[in-house]
């Protein structure tokens, strides 16, 4: 069978006279999965409709196989296209087996009934939903997200060739999304259909799309795949918000952290976190909870530490990935350091690149650390490290955990406030 | 799986036999009774010395006006109240469809207006060009004007918004009324016909309205039936129906012209009959589903055996005096109605 | 056992001559003087100061009621359904059957004002709150028109002209009666009288077209309907096959009308049509409580009783 393909070429739509979208052109063929990802009224629905013959582009043609489908037939196109939409009020007592049916209408002659084929069409793509056991079940009795699923399984029984999604998992619980889109991206293959799908996660467009097309004020910001559209810069640029970026360590795709800004203020003391390698992370957002004023250093940029902080707004000092921690840092966090009401320092390997960090935390003039593995097990110094330690360690209170820290400090207040 | 689905394709065919059947024994039963005392014995007799092969077999006996009350009076009367509440019935379903509005009736985009201000004007300035046919022409013409200014009105670069359709209809009707209520109240002696013409009934009809409302009737309603599918898709939506392969904007004028033919056919020659339309999609969606490839047919026939029965009942019960047929319609049915509500607990639309 | 016509015959002479009895009565008792006071026709109590000059009237009846009193000059103003006599339709206008302009009618200051039962009894509540001589007349039978001419008579000064009169149409009443009053059922034609076609109506019980149908020696096939003016089933009809149809008309030819019931496909079988005794008749000699009442009565026996009474 030839494989399918979907040209999108230069079009443009408008509602009235304001221009909704401008130059779109891409194209996608046989097992493609797009995203179509962008803030809100920048012209994704507008894109799906002009493509499912709903919205008619005053300029620009969308090719179907090479053919424009706006000179086929509804019908035509229903055989190849299939649209899941965002959601559906259905109130009427149709099962959902019905439903799911009236996906076969286009397949179906005028005065045809549906046959054994059609049924069997119907139950597959049931069963792929998991929606069958549901199938004499009246479609205004069901949950929204067993609808959805419903939906999905109709537009399968079209035997679609390009399918088109709407935020295809909007009303459904984590599993029934994992599968769904799991699914989705399995029949993609499968099937060798194209995928577009509109998402408004961007970590979920970035886990399952092969590319992205970011939409902004009605064109294409940016397109190509996920590497290409997901910086930090174009998604400020879009969305206008300061995001981290960085590959998840299970899928190895990007995740996107955004920074949020401090929901409390500090009203509490100043806390200098000497830290690495993602050991402050929760102590970190809970002593932002706890409305201290938190600072980290020194950090790596890259590190999960560093990362974190930033996207907590916290003041980092920050040293090039993989250097060693210069002077000029080592100066910065001293100073840090001086202005702290206390110092935390947690449970850290040491090395030669950050053994400095070391020295640092020994000019605290509070000092709290963070003892789950005894200094040898950490360092990597061929001594030099535990030695540095054991002199520190005197003048500090140790704890062994980050709950501790917070009791410690919890302890002090109250008791400085008696 | 497959057989359930077979099975139920056979239930469909099955219960339209059994309406038929029903249909048929109803007219046969209605043209025996009524006021005047001809001996239900006579009754078949006459109807079969009308069919060309079996006629020879009848020996007549009966008199001249038994024969001309059956056959000029009672039949005709009858055969139009099948037509007419079919008409009722299946435009009362689409309306339904196509708004996707359990409250909407035939009458929803103004045709009844119309036409009634037709006959109305026809009335009151008795006018008399075609005889007796004058009025229901008058009726009919105004009825299915009045669909072209609502669609034009309400037509937009070529699509048909369903809700505006629906307050462009519901806005000449209002102005319409407005007329009405005027000629009604400077009306003198023509007051009295205007009244029970708007009260909507069968008396003294003959086989002219047949055959006047027949064509219109017939034709409507198989074009409906036509689409039947096309409606059940085009309850999930417009989109989703478009998306489906429905050539909505298409379909939908084709559904509404045909609506419109039959109900201004139906109005013209019966007055305004009201619940049959409403109501009877309700009873029948809850009987046999929504689907309109059974609903259709079975409201069709349900229609007509509602208002045969109901009208032999207004012409029956305090004979010779006659009572409009609308007034039973909604005394018998609405209980009725209730009744199913109650007892079946499926959701109503 | 008395036949049904003697027996009208008596009630009619019955009541001729009760009514002349307390009509003599009560100007025995009260002389042609004024101020005077009566009991009007929906029973309540009615004075009148002085003779009047300036008369309103709020129903075609009591105009021609007023008309046949050689009242005319005195009418000031009528109802606009008023149309007899001719003259009539010149003099101002009040309003229809109830919607009377209360306002106008007071502006003419009438001495008196002749309005009828039913619909007008509130214009004629609230005229009389405004200080106004008001009296209702009702009519449900023949005879009540006579009363209501001596009554008419007396509050303004008539008397004599209202005796007259009534002698008059009591004399023209018996002729009729005197022919049909003995007639057996079997020589009473079956009569069927039209009020309107579409829907079918006709006249059945309590009104003065059954009342008439019965005095013109003819039976009304409708007089044992459930309502006054039921609307009638066309198989009934057929079923009691009248012999004479009377076709009424309010504007238009007789000639249009009848030719138009004869022209029905339908009714062709009917006895009526056949034997081609299809008649048509102003719907106001026989509708309107007035003197002209009885003109229709002597119609619409020429029309039942040919044989009876030439033209």
């Amino acid at each position: 069978m030839q494989r399918v393909s979907l040209r999108i070429d230069n079009i443009a739509c408008r509602y009235e006279t304001a221009n909704v979208l401008e130059n779109i052109s891409f194209s996608a063929t046989a097992g493609d999965f797009v995203g179509v990802i962008g803030p809100n009224a920048s012209g994704k629905s507008t894109l799906l409709k002009s493509i499912s013959k709903i919205l008619r582009p005053h300029t620009g043609v969308v090719f179907l196989n090479q053919r424009d489908i706006y000179t086929l037939k509804s019908a035509e196109v229903a055989k190849k296209l299939a649209v899941v939409p965002q959601k559906s009020a259905i109130s009427f007592a149709f099962t959902a087996l019905e439903v799911v049916l009236m996906g076969r209408a286009p397949h179906l002659g005028r005065f045809e009934i549906e046959d054994r084929e059609d049924l069997l069409i119907a139950k597959r793509s049931m069963e792929l939903t998991n929606t069958w056991h549901l199938r004499e079940r009246s479609i205004d009795t069901l949950s929204g997200g067993e609808e959805q699923r419903v939906i999905i399984a109709r537009a399968l029984a079209q035997e679609p060739r390009v399918l088109l999604l709407d935020e295809p998992t909007g009303h459904l619980d984590i599993n029934h999304q994992i599968e769904i889109l799991d699914l989705i991206k399995r029949l993609n293959k499968e099937w060798e259909m194209v995928v577009i799908a509109i998402f408004h996660d961007l970590n979920v467009a970035s886990q399952y799309c092969d590319r992205l097309i970011l939409l902004f004020e009605g064109k294409i910001f940016a397109a190509g795949t996920a590497d290409d559209v997901l910086t930090r810069e174009n998604i400020e640029k879009v969305y206008g918000i300061k995001v981290i970026v960085k590959e998840d360590d299970v899928s190895g795709k990007l995740l996107i952290h955004p920074q949020r800004k401090n929901a409390v203020r500090p009203t509490k003391g100043k806390v200098h976190i000497v830290a690495g390698c993602g050991s402050a992370v929760s102590l970190v957002s809970r002593l932002v909870e706890e409305g201290y004023n938190v600072s980290l250093g020194v950090l790596n940029v890259g590190d999960s530490d560093y990362i974190a902080a930033k996207a907590l707004g916290l003041d980092v000092v920050e040293e090039k990935p993989f250097s060693r921690i210069t002077q000029e840092s080592h100066q910065k966090n001293l100073e840090f350091i001086k202005e702290a009401n206390y110092v935390i320092l947690t449970n850290i390997p040491i090395g030669f690149g950050n053994i400095k960090n070391l020295e640092a935390a020994g000019q605290a003039q509070t000092l709290i650390t963070i003892e789950k593995e005894s200094i040898e097990e950490r360092d990597y110094t061929k001594g030099e490290a535990t030695k540095l330690y054991r002199q520190l360690r005197a003048n500090a209170t140790i704890v062994a955990d980050s709950h501790s820290v917070l009791e410690r400090l919890k302890s002090v207040e109250s008791r400085a406030r008696s | 799986m497959y057989r359930n689905h077979l099975e139920k394709i056979f239930h469909w065919k099955l219960i339209i036999a059994y309406l038929v059947l029903v249909l048929g024994s109803t007219v046969v039963l209605a043209t025996a009774l009524g006021p005047a005392h001809i001996s239900p014995s006579v009754v078949p007799k006459i109807l079969f010395s009308r069919f060309p092969l079996i006629h020879h077999l009848i020996i007549r006996s009966w008199s001249i006006g038994e024969a001309a009350i059956i056959l000029e009076i009672r039949l005709p009367r009858i055969i139009l109240g099948v037509l007419v509440g079919a008409a009722l019935a299946v435009a009362g379903t689409t309306m339904q469809a196509l708004f996707r509005n359990p409250m909407a009736d035939p009458y929803i985009i103004g045709i009844s207006s119309g036409a009634a201000l037709g006959a109305i004007v026809s009335l009151t300035f008795g006018l008399n060009i075609f005889g007796l046919y004058t009025l229901p022409l008058m009726a009919f013409i105004c009825g299915s004007a009045v669909i072209f200014l609502v669609y034009g009105i309400a037509s937009v670069r070529g699509k048909l918004p369903v809700s505006t359709l629906l307050l462009s209809g519901i806005a000449i009707a209002l102005f319409l009324s407005a007329i009405i209520s005027f000629l009604m109240y400077t009306a003198g002696e023509e007051l009295h016909g205007i009244v029970f013409w708007l009260m909507g009934g069968l008396w003294g009809r003959s086989w002219s309205h047949v055959l006047m409302a027949f064509p219109f009737i017939l034709l409507g309603t198989a074009v409906i039936h036509i689409f039947a599918r096309d409606l059940n898709i085009m309850l999930l939506g417009e989109e989703p129906a478009q998306h489906l392969g429905i050539e909505v904007e298409t379909v939908k004028k084709i559904i509404i012209f045909s609506t419109s033919l039959i109900v201004a056919a139906a109005v013209s020659v019966s007055g305004i009959i009201g619940f049959i339309g409403l109501i009877t999609p309700h009873i029948m969606r809850i009987l046999v589903g929504p689907d309109h490839r059974v609903l259709l047919p079975s409201s069709a026939l349900v229609g007509g055996i509602f208002l045969v029965w109901t009208d032999t009942l207004a012409r029956t019960i305090i004979a010779p005096t006659e009572i409009p047929v609308g007034i039973i319609t909604a005394l018998f049915g609405a209980p009725f109605f209730l009744y199913l509500l109650r007892t079946r607990k499926r959701s109503m639309f | 056992m008395k036949k049904r016509g003697s027996r009208l015959r008596t009630f009619v002479a019955t009541g001729a001559l009760v009514g002349t009895f307390f009509g003599g009565l009560s100007s025995i008792l009260l002389a042609d003087e004024f101020p005077l006071a009566i009991v009007d026709g929906l029973g309540r109590e009615v004075s009148i100061s002085k003779q009047p000059e300036t008369i309103i009237s709020l129903a075609p009846s009591n105009t021609e009621i007023l008309f046949a009193l050689g009242l005319v000059d005195k009418l000031v103003a009528v109802s606009q359904y008023c149309n007899y006599p001719p003259e009539v339709q010149n003099k101002p206008k009040v309003g229809g059957f109830s919607t009377i302009n209360i306002e106008k009618v007071v502006s003419f200051e009438p001495d008196l004002i002749l309005a009828t039962g039913g619909v007008q009894e509130e214009a004629a509540r609230n005229l009389k709150r405004l200080g106004l001589t008001v009296i209702s007349l009702d009519a449900k039978r023949t005879g009540d028109v006579l009363e209501n001419i001596l009554l008419v008579g007396k509050v303004t000064g008539r008397v004599e002209s209202a005796r007259r009169l009534r002698a008059n149409l009591e004399e023209r009443i018996r002729a009729v009666t005197n022919k049909t009053g003995d007639l057996p059922d079997t020589q009473r034609p079956r009569v069927f009288y039209e009020v309107q076609y579409d829907p079918l109506m006709t006249a059945g019980p309590e009104t003065f077209i059954d009342d008439l149908i019965h005095l013109a020696g003819g039976v009304n096939i409708a007089s044992d309907s459930a309502t006054k003016f039921p609307v009638y089933n066309l198989e009934i009809l057929i079923e009691r096959n009248p012999e004479v149809i009377i076709v009424s008309f309010w504007h238009g030819s007789i000639v249009a009308s009848v030719e138009g019931v004869k022209s029905r496909k339908r009714w062709k079988i009917i006895d009526a049509v056949e034997n081609n005794r299809v008649y048509g008749i102003h719907a106001d000699l026989v509708s309107r409580p007035g003197p002209r009442i009885v003109d229709g009565l002597e119609e619409i026996a020429k029309y039942i009783h040919p044989e009876l009474f030439k033209k």
